[in-house]
């Protein structure tokens, strides 16, 4: 007789297994792994996706913090890179996303500009990564992941957590939304 | 030409710009306080579970920075007061309440009111956060009842900084920008002054010279959408409950003072002290109005709706499955194994312990066989019948069923296959089994939600309403389904929304056989949203703001916000109820990473108090 009338529904942390008094998981070792190079590639993916030295820094902050707390997720040292990607990514996207109906008010007040702002000052000197910049943040992220991080589509795919047909297909949006913004700008290719 | 396939030659040419454009772009480095977070982060894991942390000097450096970050405005108002209990009865005495790294300390449920001029004040929801350790400075978030206000940057805390005293009670004001549009000036406040008596905070400002105030034209100050925003960082050790009333005045001469405007704001609610007995690494409900929550090795056990907890010892730290207070379960690593990385290179021996006398005695059964790349989950039916699932990892091999008649004394296999099934793992009140996918680097190539109905042997895609066929990992099931007699629901989230992910009930009416969709929410739902059935039709879910739930009481149709009082402002990492108004939950102990604090209601939700785990 099977009986079980509310099923438990027990919260842990984290699945894998630690041995005792060696609790070494795979997220672990690579938080204790992790250096300056891979920070700076995090903070930079993150300033080319949000524009701003400030919300960058936050994105990587908390995506840091996201990865320690599902640190237990990552299985395996191999998948860090990606499994880390996605994560900020995923952060830098919702931060894009609010934009829309929360903006960001500088209590410091006006002496709060963007000239002292590295992502800002660089993206403005180039004048595609200007167009770069107002693109959709969706193709945002895909222009930003193919071309400054060279990933390869399925990578993009598997960080996106999309199909591969919807990278190929904001991909191309992209690519003839940013031939269209050159053409509208009067730029000389 | 195919889409992402860019074969003609301008598309070459646009690309090859692109990759050229962020060739040649310098961009910055990390700044040091990304650069030492993998560092503290590692290193809070030792620290934070320690007893008797101080707690001090976050709380001084803030105040001493803001102090000195605003010259010639009177910023402190401290005065001592007796260290007061929390309003929980609780005995833990303050000093061991420590406020851990990242604690948010505090605060109020927002008020608002409007000034006869047409500004209006928005007080409360204030949080101090402080990053952890080290000398990265305090950072103060204020969240006005209309959105955020983004800190003030606040670097180098001074050495010699004046201190304040742990009972003492300090109000910290800021400047504020009022609005961002032309015209617009800032408050810069004079000073605060605070009644406990009459639970009263007063800000005051004078008018800057030449500025536009409050006293000044609206119209170009639009903040978020109100005519004008006041926020008020509040950092104090101890709070006493009650109305409070925050006053904003307004003097153009500096000797007299008009209040232009009074916000009534909710009862400061208490930070729930982090200490040792406090925190909990997991927990769960079981039937007859049971709750479990472990730390460590100690699990505890309430049968009266989370009143009175009794410790017993388990004999491995991991999850247990409790099914009764006398019948418990543990599949943990075995000897022999090797570290888990959750590859199917490792080595993983799995072994069951169990009682049936309630942990006076516990008897270990060993299941044969090498188990790597799997996670090891359980679930009883009674004290005879149960089922361990390998669940199988991304990483890994496959997935194993196993099954027992005898209580757990042997394990007999009913299915090994490549398949990898998803470690969120129930059972029906048919005997139906149930595996759903737990996170996106956990189990793969299987529906979203598998079932069972032949004892583990063959499993079929239950077939939720839109995620039919679904094979993604993306999709993460919350908890196994929840069953009163024919009707289930079950939660899962899938990416999207406006926040981290989109939150989707199905509900069934005939044991899981077939489902449809109850709901969806996209409001601040995080990948794994703390949500329960409580009974059939009414759900609760932490949320949307963390001193809400939401609540519905016919099956997700509709859904209303109820106040929730005792969670300090800090979210839920997950909610369980043994009966529709006992419940658990673990309460995040600061920003994440943080420990998880074990809370408990009684009725429903709607007030909660800690509990502790202590032996």
């Amino acid at each position: 007789m099977i009986a079980a009338g509310v099923i438990t529904t027990p919260r842990t942390r984290g699945r894998a297994l630690s041995i005792e008094g060696e609790g070494e998981t795979a997220g672990r070792s690579w938080f204790r792994s992790i250096g300056d190079g891979e920070l700076d590639r995090a903070y930079r993916l993150a300033g080319l996706l949000l524009g701003d030295a400030g919300e960058a820094e936050d994105a990587a902050q908390d995506a840091l913090a996201r990865a320690w707390h599902q640190r237990n997720s990552l299985r395996s040292l191999d998948s860090a890179q990606a499994w880390f990607d996605r994560i900020l990514v995923n952060i830098c996207r919702d931060r894009l996303r609010r934009r829309r109906t929360v903006r960001w008010i500088p209590i410091s007040g006006a002496e709060a500009s963007t000239a002292a702002d590295p992502f800002a000052a660089a993206i403005a000197r180039d004048a595609m990564l200007r167009h770069v910049a107002v693109l959709d943040p969706d193709h945002r992220i895909v222009v930003v992941l193919r071309f400054w991080a060279d990933l390869p589509l399925e990578a993009i795919a598997d960080r996106l957590a999309i199909p591969l047909g919807t990278v190929k297909s904001r991909l191309h949006y992209a690519l003839r939304e940013l031939r269209g913004q050159i053409e509208r700008s009067g730029e000389v290719r | 030409m195919s889409a992402g396939d860019p074969t003609d030659q301008s598309d070459r040419e646009l690309e090859d710009r692109l990759r050229s454009s962020f060739a040649s772009t310098r961009l910055p480095i990390a700044p040091a306080t990304i650069r030492s977070r993998p560092s503290e982060l590692v290193a809070s894991e030792r620290t934070v579970a320690g007893p008797g942390r101080s707690r001090a000097p976050w709380l001084a450096a803030a105040a001493a920075v803001l102090a000195i970050g605003l010259v010639g405005s009177v910023l402190l108002v401290g005065s001592r007061q007796p260290s007061k209990a929390p309003p929980s009865g609780d005995s833990t005495s303050p000093s061991n309440a420590t406020a851990s790294a990242g604690l948010t300390d505090a605060l109020f449920a927002p008020g608002q009111a409007t000034s006869g001029d047409g500004w209006r004040l928005i007080a409360g929801g204030v949080g101090l956060r402080r990053e952890p350790t080290g000398p990265v400075a305090p950072r103060i978030e204020l969240f006005s009842g209309a959105g955020l206000v983004k800190p003030r940057e606040m670097l180098d805390i001074p050495s010699g900084a004046p201190s304040i005293d742990d009972a003492s009670e300090a109000l910290l004001v800021m400047d504020l920008l009022v609005g961002s549009g032309p015209g617009c000036g800032q408050v810069r406040f004079d000073g605060v002054t605070f009644d406990q008596a009459l639970h009263t905070l007063t800000a005051r400002y004078t008018q800057p010279a030449g500025g536009s105030g409050p006293s000044g034209s609206p119209a170009g100050c639009q903040l978020l959408g109100v005519p004008a925003a006041l926020a008020v960082a509040i950092a104090r050790t101890q709070f006493v409950p009650g109305e409070w009333t925050l006053e904003l005045q307004r003097s153009e001469s500096a000797t007299t003072w008009t209040t232009i405007a009074t916000a009534s704001i909710g009862a400061p609610t208490m930070p729930v002290p982090l200490s040792e007995a406090t925190v909990a690494d997991g927990a769960g409900s079981f039937p007859k109005g049971g709750l479990w929550a472990t730390r460590q090795t100690l699990l505890s056990l309430s049968t009266d709706g989370g009143r009175s907890w009794a410790s017993i010892t388990m004999p491995v730290a991991a999850t247990p499955f409790v099914l009764d207070p006398g019948h418990i379960w543990i599949a943990s690593a075995g000897p022999g194994s090797s570290q888990e990385m959750g590859s199917s290179t490792d080595v993983l021996h799995l072994v069951v312990d169990r009682t049936a006398d309630g942990g006076r005695t516990w008897q270990r059964a060993t299941v044969e066989g090498d188990f790597a790349g799997t996670t090891p989950v359980l679930a009883f039916a009674d004290a005879q019948h149960g089922y361990l699932l390998a669940a199988g990892l991304r990483f890994g091999n496959g997935s194993r069923v196993f099954r027992t008649n005898d209580g757990g004394v042997t394990w007999h296999e009913v299915l090994s296959t490549v398949e990898k099934l998803g470690s969120i793992f129930g059972l029906g009140p048919d005997g139906s089994l149930w595996a759903g996918t737990e996170g996106d680097a956990g189990p793969v190539e299987r529906p979203v939600l598998d079932v069972s109905r032949d004892g583990g042997k063959t499993w079929v895609d239950a077939r939720l309403p839109g995620l039919e066929g679904s094979r993604t990992a993306v999709n993460t099931v919350v908890g196994p389904p929840a069953f009163f007699g024919d009707d289930g629901a079950v939660g899962v989230t899938t990416p999207g929304g406006d926040g981290c992910c989109a939150l989707s009930t199905f509900v069934t009416a005939d044991r899981g056989r077939t489902w449809s969709r109850a709901g969806s929410s996209q409001a601040g739902v995080g990948s794994s949203p703390a949500l329960a059935f409580v009974a059939r039709g009414r759900w609760i879910m932490s949320g949307p703001r963390p001193d809400t739930m939401r609540v519905t009481d016919d099956g997700g149709a509709t859904w209303r916000t109820m106040a929730a009082t005792g969670l300090a402002g800090q979210p839920l990492a997950w909610l369980g109820f043994a009966d529709p108004n006992a419940g658990a939950g673990l309460v995040y102990l600061g920003d994440t990473p943080a420990p998880e604090g074990l809370v408990v209601t009684s009725d429903g939700g709607a007030s909660w108090t800690r509990a502790s785990i202590e032996p």
